[in-house]
């Protein structure tokens, strides 16, 4: 119990603890999409693109976190866009056109940073996140962007599971379908801004994908599959910050370590699906 | 708000010209970069014709299917379903391969065949009774109602076949255009198709079936479309399948299924 209740005594881990749970909300419901579309590699480097977006802001405004948001927002937006342009009209094939944009970005944000003099400790907040560090109105920026990813989700929940499923059927049901891929990719770019702080540039793509793998392997329903996602992203953002304080072990590393070990555990452990329950099989069948 | 969903409907869903062919293509030319896919393809459909196009890999079968369906726009020539642009229709059904189809998707054969109405819904509105009541009658038609919560993974070959058509019908489609339907099929359940095919010219929709087989589009489709690049036949399955026609689009010798 005094494990649980005396990091709620700090202020600071209160409001670690409340981005910690909206950003593994956040995530958990769009990386299913983010799985079930194949699009990690793109949620990947569209985080590590936003460097140098925020690297400006921190050497135009020094390290105001209230502005760097913005930097990072415009900046992953416009990057999603652009990524999204050129793999409709292109001649590269889409992921050596991704790999090339995004290694060009993060290349050009390091060396921006690295013309500061406080270089090592703010490069690593970025690439690493500072979920201690988020402030009460990076809350409500979290909690405000953070929800409009979601009634994006609600609203046009029929059109993305069509979209997804099946391409060719919407576009032959005539749906709307650049504006909603367009739309996917900004809900990506947003979502990628909004968990910034608390898992940074370079672990990210976990919070989008390693949530929503781990529960695609528990459910066969789009809806369930949204909603476990959910839970297992916040409740490792919880379990994470809390082994973070306790054993000193920086926070975002943690929130994505007990992320990677529930997947590992259901995965190995999933009923019926499992591994374990596989090899356990083929091992019984040998041994007879 | 339900002023502008009324027109978006109507801008989608476009009236039927009377006395118009459902299909008409004249002088279609479709064109990758500077790779030809199809050139100088001409031919108009009758309400309720059963077409079967064959062709060898490469004859731009599915570049075909996809510019009839408007997700394609010809480089040259015009296409008209019932005297309008493909895209100006959502009663144009594709109905792809099997293979293309990504079976782990969590979704199960209610949710697939719902998909059928999502055209006609209208953005931000869920689907109510009237929709539900469509796609229970049109699993019942393809007999699949005892598999509307299965996971679309756990069906045989022939019912994913199934569900694909009844999402088609679910999408009151008048035009449907199949992609090797029969491929990977036991005979049973290629029988079972035919049959669908049946009955669905019965309703009065109008279907185009790609096939590799040659046999079979002769015994069961009563008009053929050879295809290899540009139309090297339309008619009768006798009157198409000549060993000179043949060897035009397979290349010699003559007759064997490329």
């Amino acid at each position: 119990m005094q494990w649980l209740l005396e990091p709620l005594q700090f202020s600071f881990m209160v409001r670690a603890l409340g981005a910690a749970v909206l950003v593994g909300v956040v995530c958990g419901v769009l990386g299913v999409y983010v799985v079930l579309r194949g699009m990690a590699f793109f949620g990947s480097a569209l985080s590590h693109s936003v460097l140098p977006g925020i690297a400006l802001g921190y050497l135009v405004s020094g390290a105001s976190r209230g502005e760097l948001f913005w930097w990072g927002l415009g900046t992953g937006v416009l990057t999603a866009l652009g990524i999204g342009a050129i793999s409709r009209g292109s001649q590269v094939k889409e992921d050596t056109a991704i790999g090339i944009v995004f290694a060009g970005m993060f290349a050009l944000g390091i060396a921006m940073i690295s013309t500061a003099r406080s270089y090592a400790v703010d490069l690593t907040n970025f690439l690493f996140g500072n979920v201690l560090g988020v402030s009460q109105a990076n809350l409500w920026l979290i909690a405000a962007f953070g929800g409009a990813v979601l009634l994006c989700i609600v609203l046009f929940y029929k059109e993305f599971l069509v979209l997804s499923f099946d391409a060719i059927l919407a576009q032959t049901l005539r749906l709307p379908t650049r504006f909603l891929d367009n739309l996917m990719l900004v809900m990506i770019a947003v979502t990628i801004i909004v968990s910034l702080q608390t898992v940074g540039v370079a672990l990210m793509v976990a919070m989008l994908v390693t949530p929503a793998a781990s529960a695609s392997l528990l459910t066969r329903r789009l809806p369930l599959m949204m909603a476990l996602s959910a839970l297992i992203g916040a409740l490792s953002g919880v379990a994470g910050l809390y082994l973070s304080y306790h054993l000193s072990v920086a926070s975002g590393a943690a929130i994505v370590l007990v992320c990677t070990g529930v997947f590992l555990f259901v995965f190995l452990f999933a009923p019926g699906r499992g591994r374990a329950w596989v090899w356990l099989r083929v091992f019984r069948r040998s041994s007879h | 708000m339900m002023e502008f969903k009324r027109m978006r409907r109507h801008h989608t869903h476009t009236l039927h010209e009377p006395d118009s062919a459902v299909l008409a293509l004249s002088g279609v030319r479709v064109q990758y970069e500077a790779q030809v896919a199809l050139e100088g393809i001409s031919f108009q459909l009758e309400a309720g014709d059963r077409v079967a196009v064959v062709g060898p890999n490469g004859a731009g079968k599915s570049t075909l299917f996809k510019a009839i369906a408007g997700i394609l726009t010809p480089t040259q020539g015009q296409i008209n379903v019932y005297g309008h642009r493909p895209r100006k229709h959502v009663c144009i059904a594709y109905v792809p391969q099997r293979s293309q189809v990504d079976w782990t998707f969590p979704v199960n054969v209610a949710d697939v065949v719902m998909m059928g109405r999502i055209g006609q819904l209208g953005m931000l509105r869920r689907p109510g009774k009237k929709d539900r009541n469509i796609v229970r009658a049109c699993m019942e038609t393809l007999h699949i109602e005892h598999l509307a919560r299965r996971q679309i993974g756990a069906l045989s070959g022939g019912q994913q076949q199934r569900m694909a058509i009844a999402r088609a019908l679910a999408q009151q489609a008048e035009l449907m255009l199949m992609d090797e339907p029969l491929t990977g099929l036991d005979v049973n359940s290629q029988k079972d198709i035919l049959e669908i095919l049946g009955m669905l010219r019965g309703r009065g929709v109008t279907t185009i079936v790609a096939l590799h087989d040659l046999d079979l589009a002769a015994r069961h489709f009563d008009k053929v479309l050879l295809l290899n690049k540009r139309l090297l036949g339309f008619g009768k399955p006798d009157e198409v399948f000549t060993a000179k026609q043949l060897a035009a689009a397979y290349g010699a010798p003559a007759g064997e299924d490329g």
